[in-house]
């Protein structure tokens, strides 16, 4: 008897316990999140830095955070790129299933805005952010197959004189190749934020770029701006950035060095002179051109209000810029990628309403629906060129027979 | 030897009550032990989420992958034939329940995202790309569906009842000269989990 009682004391013991362990997972499931991440940078060869990620969760009865809502520029550790400035990341996570975010980086001056209301930050100045330098240090300005593909004639004139004129060629040019440290590539910036909103269904997000441009400072301090940036852009809106501006100062650099002082560095070979500026000069520069290609490419891969979105949730990135790798070789310096404003919400659900323990039967739920038809299969793809030839022809087929019928029409009662 | 006769039916009570205490307290016991015990794989723990890419090494083919939805009882891929559509209604990649069902177009004249699917053989990978790293997964078997043995088979193929987070893949096959007569689906397990 004695026995009988400890396994049934024991059975209801383990019953008890295995109810508490299946009932607690959903005591502290999560019935609304968000998140916000004001700036995170990846430096070139220096690791990455970003102002912390300020997370919040609802269990349905109380909010709980984790990191900061009030980050410090300055405690931006190990990168040059910028200053000064106000971040902003702010997050609210409901007890009715909904949520909110919002991020961003504005200049000194402008004044925060808790999250839920949209954007973070109104006003302030602009900032100057440290994007890259450009690294001319690898351009080969002579080359050695800068004869190569000259007439046979010119050739065996210069024979004797290759060295003297690659060496007249390199002193002559290297000033201006020199001159070019300092270029460097900026981002100036206004106030960019993003936000996202999430119910227990939906989420939206959205981001805003105010008075953002991205520019060159060349050698001499002119600044040649490359883009501006929309205020209001659209959802992972991408923006080139080639810098052939660049390249032609560059090439008109060298066009001008070597136009005014061929003549008189290449003195002692004076008999071929006029022959070697017609030749060397087109062999020069288009060597140089191949050179400083990547520049004429897209150089950063910029991606303005980048959305990532599934069911119930979102992730708006305000600005997301990183150098391309074609790129690499003439772009260095201090930023490799950066993001600014990363807002994310959801996903969210509603406390759960029915009794854990006792689910309902599973044959009393009817079938979810599911696909019956999959219609993954196309003869051909066009962009729609084809369906709007085809559609004009329709209807000029259409407005043919109309006026043949009014014309047949009209000759019958005339 | 009467003694002992009449004392057995008492004893093999009291064995099984202590059997039946002893079962149950082992079952507590290991109950609490999982969960205390530090697990292996922790470490590299890949969060379930919507995928980006699905890659197939061994076709070469690499597509992105964005949400579609059901129009009725239909599953149309993304209008642009070199994405993947992941049905929104399926298990995000690396759930535990579910089946994550991803869809692309075959294009007859060439460029559809999933034209080489028909040469996918089991064992093969397929690579599942979420923001938060690569679920990796191996071709357990390969099925050409009529479009009536598909509506048949609905439930298996895309049922969110079953499935343990398994991968399936599909599209058409069988060109008949003006359509596509069947669906080629693949499915796959999960084997790995790389963080990103």
């Amino acid at each position: 008897m004695r026995t009988k009682l400890i396994a049934r004391g024991t059975a209801v013991a383990a019953a008890a316990a295995m109810v508490a362990l299946s009932a607690a997972p959903a005591s502290a499931a999560t019935v609304s999140q968000a998140s916000a991440t004001a700036l995170s940078l990846e430096l070139a060869n220096a690791g990455a830095t970003d102002s912390g990620t300020y997370a919040v969760t609802n269990d349905g009865s109380t909010e709980s955070s984790e990191g900061t809502n009030k980050p410090v520029i300055n405690l931006l550790a190990g990168q040059e790129a910028i200053h000064a400035g106000t971040l902003a990341q702010d997050a609210v996570a409901k007890r009715n299933a909904t949520s909110a975010a919002c991020s961003g980086l504005a200049g000194d001056g402008a004044t925060l805005v808790a999250a839920g209301s949209g954007n973070c930050l109104s006003g302030g100045d602009n900032i100057k952010l440290d994007a890259a330098s450009l690294d001319f240090s690898e351009l080969e300005v002579i080359q050695s197959d800068l004869f190569q593909g000259m007439d046979a004639e010119v050739q065996k004139a210069l024979k004797p004189f290759q060295t003297e004129i690659t060496g007249a060629l390199d002193q002559l040019l290297a000033p201006v190749v020199d001159g070019l440290d300092g270029s460097g590539l900026y981002v100036d910036l206004g106030a960019v934020q993003s936000h996202c909103t999430a119910s227990d269904d939906t989420a939206r997000g959205d981001s805003t770029i105010a008075n953002s441009s991205v520019y060159v400072v060349l050698p001499g301090g002119k600044r040649e701006t490359i883009v501006d940036l929309p205020v209001d852009p659209s959802v992972n809106q991408k923006v080139v950035t080639d810098l052939s501006g660049v390249v032609d100062v560059v090439i008109k650099g060298l066009r001008t060095q070597l136009a005014n002082g061929l003549g008189g560095a290449l003195q002692p070979i004076d008999p071929v002179v006029v022959e070697l500026q017609k030749q060397v000069l087109n062999t020069l520069l288009t060597s140089i051109e191949g050179q400083l290609a990547p520049l004429e490419e897209n150089v950063l891969d910029i991606t303005l209000n980048a959305q990532d979105t599934s069911p119930g949730a979102i992730t708006v990135t305000a600005l997301d810029a990183k150098v391309l790798p074609a790129a690499e070789a003439v772009v260095g310096g201090s930023v490799a990628h950066l993001t600014i404003g990363t807002s994310s919400c959801g996903p969210n659900s509603p406390a759960p309403k029915t009794v854990v323990n006792n689910p309902p039967p599973k044959a009393a739920n009817p079938p979810a629906t599911v696909p019956t038809v999959v219609t993954a299969g196309m003869e051909s793809y066009d962009d729609g060129s084809a369906g709007r030839t085809a559609l004009v022809a329709l209807l000029l087929l259409a407005a043919a027979g109309a006026g043949t019928a009014t014309y047949l029409r009209m000759l019958r009662r005339g | 030897m009467a003694d002992t006769a009449s004392d057995s039916p008492p004893r093999l009570a009291a064995a099984a009550s202590g059997l039946w205490t002893a079962l149950v307290v082992l079952a507590v016991a290991m109950v609490l032990a999982g969960l205390m015990w530090p697990s292996g794989s922790a470490a590299v723990e890949v969060p379930p989420g919507a995928p980006k890419r699905l890659e197939l090494p061994g076709l070469n083919t690499k597509a992105r992958v964005v949400p579609i939805r059901l129009d009725g009882e239909v599953l149309d891929p993304p209008r642009n034939p070199r994405e993947i559509g992941w049905w929104v209604g399926s298990a995000k990649p690396g759930s535990a329940q579910g089946q994550t069902v991803v869809t692309g177009h075959t294009v007859h004249t060439g460029g559809g995202s999933l034209n080489k699917l028909d040469h996918i053989e089991e064992g093969q990978e397929v690579d599942i790309v979420t923001k938060d790293g690569t679920f990796q997964h191996q071709v357990d078997s390969v099925e050409v569906l009529s479009r009536k043995e598909l509506a048949e088979q609905a439930q298996r193929i895309f049922g969110q009842d079953h499935g343990d987070g398994r991968l399936v893949v599909i599209t058409c096959t069988d060109w008949n000269g003006s359509s596509y007569d069947s669906n080629i689906v693949v499915f796959a397990h999960r084997f790995n989990a790389l963080p990103s």
